[in-house]
């Protein structure tokens, strides 16, 4: 094969075709995109890269403008320009371009174009190739870093965190901005050195920090993770979370330490706001007394939020001063005058800045002693950098100041004056839980006092008769050395103290219908068997459900008074017999001289003497009954007696009464009434007594109905007349001994004063009550109750 | 009225009761035998018997107690009635006087005459 040995002119052609096929070939092979256009942009060249990656055939484009088949629209303009500008020799050649080219199928591909021209003798543009890279693939990925880029830029950004970058083979480091901006610096100010970064470490955590870092260095742990404090530019530390991983260079060594700092000084202050609260909470809950309450309380708050020095100073309101009242320190702070002379100060309003506190109620903080000539000198002179002052409202007023003093520069934390505001809340109602407990201990110790001395014995039981507590007087009383010993009684009271122990079955009784029971009296043996007279004055004491906890009273031993009350009382009875013998020698001489043939006039004066012997008698025989009554000294004999046979007995003596007044008495039917615990010759007396009085006050042609039911363990039985009435000024004395209604005396003049007393006594004996309902010339109707008298305990 | 006039003791020691009970029970038919203390009473009793007694309490020599207590010790006279006429009633006395046997414990002011005399009769003669 030798076409070079062909003739010149044919070794010209062959030369030609040789460099064609040959240019063509490259054109061909080479990965890139060829096309050659006119001035026109009409395709002349377009090579098989621009075949594949468009999906046209040479032949499909050859001889078509560029833009009618590969320039998407909204590029025609701007594809023109660049084609002018090539043409015309303006910009670079090469220029270079990135346009996006259509498919055969309609997709779009970015090609990255670098284009020259080709011109003629004259120098004319003739034709443009195109050279281009199909960069779609490249683009996608850029996009996506650009993306993923944007992400982390992100998320480092929500994350607060300071990102480095360490470089352990140059110690060079890149910092974030944000890492600069934790430490107070500007983006770049920080020396990119890790001598620089090491200076910023306390020096408390160099070495700790050191070692962790060789220690993930070697391998020894699996992560880098440590809290580091950093200083500030303004001088104080940062708390911050060092976290890091290692990139390895292709030996395994790890050559960088990437990593973030996470700013730990908010999470810090609240863990120092809330830990703080919670100590000074708890001490304001333990606290005993408001004396050593106070150190405690600044103790706590200080060693939990890490102040040096705390101080109170209370508002002095005579004086109208601040004055220094506790201080608690630090024990790794040095005792000193000016910790000594804390305790001593004393502010006027507005003076110094406790003084301000006080006045205004504006918290102050000042984070640096050299910042602020309002630093108190002393405490600058001690080494404090830091004071933060609040005031201590109590009711309206502020009352006290609290101070905290810090050798660290701490900036200021608004969220620490509100947990201070919560805690003054906490201190509020603990002064006055205190004030309140004070109150009741001064009051409980009065009346312990008052119980304690008391010569009265007093007493609480319960409903059964245990006792639950009583004063020494009681035990006194009773014969006893001390309560303790009456307190130790096994069993009921009532069968060991009561000499009659029924009396405190009545005495229940009484208590649970009337709520409380004034001078009730009963028999007691003291310890030495001794029997004395105690009177009892007790209340039931109830629970909100209203059901009896217990009872509660005194006890007074009125041995004296019985015994001359005795005296009283056979001195009465002897005395009755002495009256009544020569008054029933009147009335019956009286009687003997009322001869049937006397004179009209004098038989009238006999009759009338008779009826005075009769009330004089009365009255003797009232007085005997009451003496006996009040003495407790009757015997009566309580058993199931039937009302209304009693009643039916009495209107049977008293019919004849009535009729003389043409009055009409009616005892209504009470069939299956229940039978009454009570002597029955006291009952009549009652019953006598109240219908005897309702026919006496009522005048002739009236009515009197006696009426009885049973009702809740009693009988109540009632007679209603349509008599004068009483006053009411006079309904609740009526049962006093000797009353007698005003309007009384306008009817009957013989009452003695004594039966309605008489008729109480006996109804309160047997453990009912009595009482009137009146209206003035209407009528009365008295009312008492008999318990029902239990068939099984006969 | 029967025809054997009944005989009563009346140990009064009070002499104006006396008199008028003595008036009423004679008025009535009955014949009185009185006397104005314990020991004439006992000794009246005795020599008298009469059909039924009329006791005082508080008397002078002899209460109406002891007296009661004398009779019933002596089983000549222990059968005649006693009916306790006395103006105390001191719960302690009536109890001793009924533990002894009486018919009946009368406070003589709660009496009129005509009652009195009216029990006392049906007593003796019913």
């Amino acid at each position: 094969m030798s076409p070079r040995k062909r003739l010149p002119i044919r070794r010209t052609q062959d030369a030609l075709e040789h460099e064609r096929i040959f240019t063509e070939t490259v054109l061909d092979t080479a990965g890139v995109l060829v096309v050659v256009v006119d001035r026109q942009g009409t395709i002349v060249r377009f090579n098989r890269e621009c075949e594949r990656v468009t999906g046209y055939r040479f032949g499909d484009v050859r001889g078509r403008n560029l833009w009618d088949c590969l320039v998407p629209p909204e590029q025609h303009a701007a594809f023109r320009a660049a084609l002018d500008d090539l043409a015309e020799g303006r910009g670079d050649s090469p220029s270079r371009i990135e346009s996006v080219i259509l498919t055969k199928d309609g997709n779009r591909r970015s090609i990255a174009w670098s284009n020259t021209t080709i011109a003629d003798e004259a120098g004319a543009i003739t034709y443009v190739i195109g050279c281009g890279v199909d960069t779609t693939e490249r683009r996608h990925a850029e996009e996506a870093l650009r993306l993923s880029e944007q992400r982390f830029a992100l998320a480092m950004q929500a994350a607060n965190d300071g990102v480095w970058d360490r470089n352990l083979e140059t110690g060079e480091v890149y910092y974030s901005p944000r890492w600069s901006d934790i430490l107070g610096y500007e983006d770049g100010e920080v020396d990119a050195s890790i001598a620089t970064f090491e200076r910023l470490v306390h020096p408390d955590d160099r070495a700790r920090r050191t070692a962790a870092v060789n220690a993930y260095l070697r391998g020894a742990t699996e992560r880098y993770e440590i809290e580091l404090r950093l200083r500030h530019k303004d001088g104080h530390y940062v708390p911050v979370l060092s976290r890091a991983t290692g990139a390895r260079s292709a030996d395994g060594r790890i050559v960088r330490l990437i990593g973030t700092h996470v700013d730990l000084t908010e999470q810090r202050r609240a863990e120092e706001r809330m830990a703080a609260q919670y100590a000074a909470t708890r001490v304001l809950a333990e606290a005993t007394s408001l004396k050593d309450m106070v150190p405690k309380f600044l103790c706590a708050i200080c060693e939990a939020a890490g102040w040096d020095v705390g101080c109170a100073l209370a508002v002095d309101p005579d004086a109208e001063r601040l004055r220094g009242f506790a201080v608690w320190r630090s024990p790794s702070v040095e005792a000193g005058d000016w910790e000594t002379s804390l305790r001593g100060r004393s502010f006027l309003p507005a003076e110094g800045l406790p003084g301000r506190v006080w006045a205004t109620g504006q918290p102050e903080w000042i984070a640096s002693a050299d910042a602020s000539a309002d630093f108190p000198s002393a405490a600058r002179a001690a080494g404090m950098q830091t004071v933060c002052m609040a005031p201590l409202v109590l009711g309206d007023r502020n009352s006290a100041v609290l101070e905290f003093y810090s050798r660290d520069i701490r900036p200021r934390d608004d969220a620490w004056f509100e947990m201070l505001a919560t805690v003054n809340v906490h201190v509020e109602q603990t002064l006055q839980r205190k004030q309140m407990e004070q109150e009741l201990d001064e009051a409980e110790r009065k009346y312990r006092e008052i119980v304690e001395q008391s010569l009265h014995g007093m007493y609480q039981t319960t409903p059964e008769g245990r006792i639950i507590s009583v004063n020494p007087a009681f035990a006194r009383t009773l014969g006893y050395d001390t309560s303790a010993e009456i307190l130790n009684f096994e069993g009921r009271m009532a069968d060991q103290l009561y000499v009659e122990p029924g009396r405190r079955e009545e005495f229940r009784k009484l208590i649970e219908a009337k709520g409380a029971i004034l001078g009730f009296e009963a028999r007691m043996r003291r310890k030495d068997g001794v029997v004395i007279w105690v009177s009892i004055d007790a209340r039931a004491v109830r629970d909100r459900s209203g059901a009896i906890k217990y009872y509660e009273g005194s006890l007074v031993d009125i041995t004296d008074r019985k015994e001359a009350e005795q005296m009283k009382s056979d001195f009465v009875s002897f005395a009755t017999h002495q009256l009544r013998t020569p008054l029933a020698g009147i009335k019956w001489l009286l009687e003997l001289a009322q001869a049937p043939e006397l004179p009209e006039e004098i038989a009238s004066y006999i009759q009338d003497a008779r009826a005075s012997a009769d009330r004089l008698i009365r009255l003797v025989n009232d007085l005997l009954d009451v003496s006996r009554h009040e003495s407790g000294r009757l015997t009566t004999n309580p058993q199931p007696t039937d009302l209304a046979a009693v009643s039916s007995q009495v209107v049977g003596e008293l019919l004849l009464l009535a009729r003389e007044k043409n009055q009409h008495l009616e005892l209504e039917p009470a069939p299956g009434l229940p039978p009454v615990m009570v002597d029955p010759k006291l009952a009549r007396e009652v019953i006598l007594n109240l219908v005897s009085n309702a026919l006496r006050y009522t005048p002739e042609g009236g009515a009197v109905t006696i009426r009885m039911h049973a009702d809740d363990g009693a009988v109540e039985w009632a007679v209603r007349d349509t008599g004068i009435g009483i006053p009411a000024s006079a309904q609740n004395r009526l049962f006093e001994k000797f009353y007698r209604a005003d309007n009384a005396f306008v009817v009957h003049t013989e009452g003695t004063g004594l039966g309605l007393y008489l008729v109480r006594l006996i109804v309160e004996r047997s453990g009912g009550l009595v009482w009137c309902e009146s209206t003035e010339g209407v009528g009365s109707t008295f009312r008492f109750t008999l318990p029902i008298a239990d068939e099984r305990r006969p | 009225m029967s025809t054997t006039k009944k005989k009563i003791l009346l140990a009064e020691d009070d002499r104006f009761l006396r008199r008028a009970c003595e008036t009423a029970l004679t008025r009535r038919g009955m014949t009185v035998v009185a006397a104005g203390d314990g020991e004439e009473a006992l000794a009246l009793i005795r020599s008298e018997r009469p059909d039924l007694i009329l006791l005082d309490l508080l008397m002078p020599k002899m209460t109406g107690i002891e007296v009661l207590r004398a009779l019933k010790a002596d089983a000549a006279i222990r059968d005649i009635p006693v009916l306790i006429l006395s103006n105390s009633s001191r719960e302690l006395e009536m109890h001793d006087a009924e533990a002894l046997g009486v018919v009946g414990y009368f406070i003589k002011a709660n009496f009129s005459l005509q009652e009195l005399v009216d029990r006392i009769a049906a007593m003796v003669e019913g």
